[in-house]
């Protein structure tokens, strides 16, 4: 079942399904890697915030960006 | 011989080709960029545009070469002002070449902007850097391989070091002359270049380690309950830092000033134009005015310069944003807004400039209206001059909590009155680094440099208006119309309105104005503040002074930097803001 990526427990492996994010907040997480496919692993959810890994980079996203990325488990 | 190619700025003098640097945030770019220029880098406003960049110029062979540091980022389609000014060099050929930075221990996402820029057609040449993280890691890159892949010539460097700078320059400038590719023109899906660039690096590491993960360090430092604690414990270690090392810059820099130059200047200016108001205003603007940056500015700036390069090359600045984020949203902001607003405490300048790592123009207006409310080192002079020595420390930390407030208040304020939301909160954690002496010196260097060139010239106009309004009188001509507000309003004696107002062009001057107008009005007695101001006239002027308007040289980078319409504006919202908070004081304290 996809779900929104700020619902995804930590840790976990994820798929990005879809990105819901327009202008450009939507260009910024597409140069960063998260398009149909990419594989997040969700590293710890903090206050407002998760963090994520994707291949060896390491970002935080505000509750708000994560609602935005709609991921499946793996 | 011809000037620099169509884009470059005329003072970096002829010459036959340009080159950017270009590259992901924190991949060491500008370390090689130092490598290669040195210290002789001049900052300068890309022609036509308001940001500035970083130039310098390499003679190679008999060629002169001018190369750009770009603002480091992730794609040609950069959301703050800085990253599309960066893709904007890029995209429109204003280079005649680029040299992509990549991270070799993050190589997928970094051969993403490698391949963008590829498609442009520009010649193109990688350095690959950070090469022994990649190795310790386990996954070494083939250097071999990846220039094959890119169909570009691929240097192995080491940008702290500066090993490898020179060579991946040569490369550069060899893709130049070779045939020129045309580039694909048609823009590629990010899902189709993200996968190419996936399978590349697959490809020359070898590896399908897994990545990232979470180091303690970072727990420590974004979590809550361990973070803040180290964050105050910095921000404490840098405001002593730069109380300790600035004052004694401060004294060291001033008195060597008065000793040596003062008396050579003061002897020319009464020598030339006689003992008159003529000589005494020039020394006003060129003995006391520069003075005034010796003693105020410059000396409160370096240490903490040196600190800010310190910690954004260790890293801790994204954690400590991604720590504040949730209280800088309450405020419109994003988390990266912390780094300038905490530079504001040096001095209001080098902060407004420092807003361009933001990205809308209602997050740039919030955060220079909260930086004109953080008390520069001039403030913060002000404040223990007047208060913490005569009525000791505690009201001048109450100065100083009150203007905390206020500026929280008001970043909540213009968060709900400005259109628009605070921005989303998007932020890759570096990895903690050792920061390389060499490279916190240049960060240092420069920016003292940038520092000098758009504050002092600024200081020293405005040292020169305040001593033509003081030795002609008519500074003297405001005190009637100010009356109402200053007498009535804060309840200060008519005098300290007009240190106020001119203390706009030297704020650290607004004590020793306030008593050199109360000399000419009370006679000698008034030589000391509290015979002329009660505790509460003291304490409301140091803290309107906090508030209001920061000084002429910050309303004019507000100017540069967004405009002279927004410039007013904050100016006015401070200047009510100070009013309102004194008027306050003055009358809670009477009721006491």
């Amino acid at each position: 079942m996809p779900s929104p990526l700020a619902e995804a427990p930590a840790p976990s492996e994820c798929v990005v399904v879809r990105l819901d994010a327009a202008g450009g907040l939507g260009r910024e997480l597409r140069a960063l890697g998260l398009v149909p496919g990419t594989v997040v692993r969700v590293l710890r959810r903090g206050r407002g915030h998760v963090l994520v890994a994707i291949e060896d980079a390491r970002y935080s996203l505000g509750e708000d960006v994560a609602r935005t990325v709609v991921v499946r488990r793996r | 011989m011809p000037s620099c190619h169509g884009s470059a700025p005329k003072s970096l003098g002829p010459c036959d080709a340009t080159v950017a640097l270009a590259g992901n945030p924190n991949v060491g770019k500008s370390s090689l960029f130092n490598a290669l220029t040195g210290a002789r880098a001049l900052v300068a406003n890309y022609p036509g545009k308001t940001v500035e960049l970083e130039w310098g110029v390499i003679e190679s062979g008999r060629r002169r070469i001018g190369v750009v540091d770009l603002p480091g980022a992730y794609s040609l389609e950069g959301l703050t002002e800085d990253q599309r000014i960066a893709a904007e060099v890029i995209r429109n050929n204003e280079v005649d070449a680029v040299l992509v930075v990549l991270d070799a221990s993050n190589l997928a996402r970094n051969l993403y902007l490698g391949l963008e820029v590829l498609a442009t057609g520009l010649p193109t040449a990688f350095a690959l850097n950070l090469v022994d993280q990649a190795d310790a890691r386990g996954k070494p890159v083939d250097v071999a391989a990846l220039s094959r892949e890119l169909g570009a010539p691929v240097v192995r460097t080491a940008g702290h070091r500066g090993d490898g700078a020179r060579e991946a320059l040569a490369a550069t400038l060899a893709a130049m002359e070779a045939p020129r590719s045309p580039g694909s023109g048609s823009r590629t899906e990010p899902e189709d270049l993200h996968r190419r660039a996936r399978e590349i690096a697959a490809n020359v590491t070898g590896s399908t380690a897994i990545g990232a993960t979470e180091s303690a360090l970072w727990r420590w430092t974004t979590t809550p309950s361990t973070g803040v604690a180290l964050l105050l414990a910095v921000l404490l270690g840098i405001f002593s830092f730069v109380y300790f090392v600035g004052g004694f810059l401060s004294t060291a820099f001033s008195s060597g000033w008065s000793a040596a130059v003062s008396p050579v200047l003061q002897a020319a200016s009464y020598g030339a134009l006689g003992n008159g108001p003529a000589a005494r205003v020039l020394l006003w603007g060129i003995d006391s005015g520069i003075n005034a940056t010796l003693a105020v500015g410059i000396p409160y700036v370096i240490p903490f310069y040196l600190l800010l390069g310190f910690l954004e090359d260790s890293g801790y600045m994204n954690a400590a944003a991604v720590l504040t984020h949730r209280i800088m949203t309450k405020l419109g902001l994003h988390g990266r807004a912390t780094i300038p607003l905490i530079s504001g405490l040096g001095c209001n300048v080098p902060a407004v400039i420092g807003t361009r790592v933001l990205s809308s123009g209602r997050e740039r207006f919030i955060a220079c209206t909260l930086i004109s409310m953080v008390p520069c080192s001039a403030r913060t002079a002000v404040v223990f001059g007047a208060v913490g020595l005569y009525l000791g420390p505690l009201p001048a930390l109450a100065i100083f909590g009150i203007t905390l407030l206020v500026t929280l208040g008001t970043g909540i304020a213009l968060n709900r009155l400005v259109p628009g939301r605070p921005p989303p909160f998007l932020l890759e954690l570096f990895p903690f680094r050792w920061p390389t002496p060499r490279n916190v010196a240049f960060k240092t260097w420069h920016r003292t440099k940038h520092f000098l060139l758009a504050a002092v010239p600024v200081v020293i106009v405005g040292s020169f208006l305040l001593g033509a309004l003081y030795e002609t009188g008519a500074m003297w001509a405001l005190t009637g119309p100010l009356d109402p507000v200053v007498v009535g309003l804060l309840g200060l004696p008519p005098v300290a309105g007009l240190a106020l107002v001119f203390g706009f062009l030297r704020k650290e001057l607004a004590l020793q104005l306030l008593v050199a107008l109360a000399i000419m009005q009370y006679g000698g007695s008034a030589a000391t503040l509290t015979s002329f101001l009660t505790p509460t006239q003291l304490f409301t002027y140091a803290l309107v002074t906090a508030l209001y308007v920061p000084c002429i040289a910050s309303v004019a980078a507000i100017g540069r930097e967004l405009g002279w319409r927004k410039a007013l504006l904050i100016s006015a919202i401070t200047v009510v803001l100070a009013l309102a908070a004194g008027a306050l004081v003055a009358h809670v304290r009477a009721f006491w």
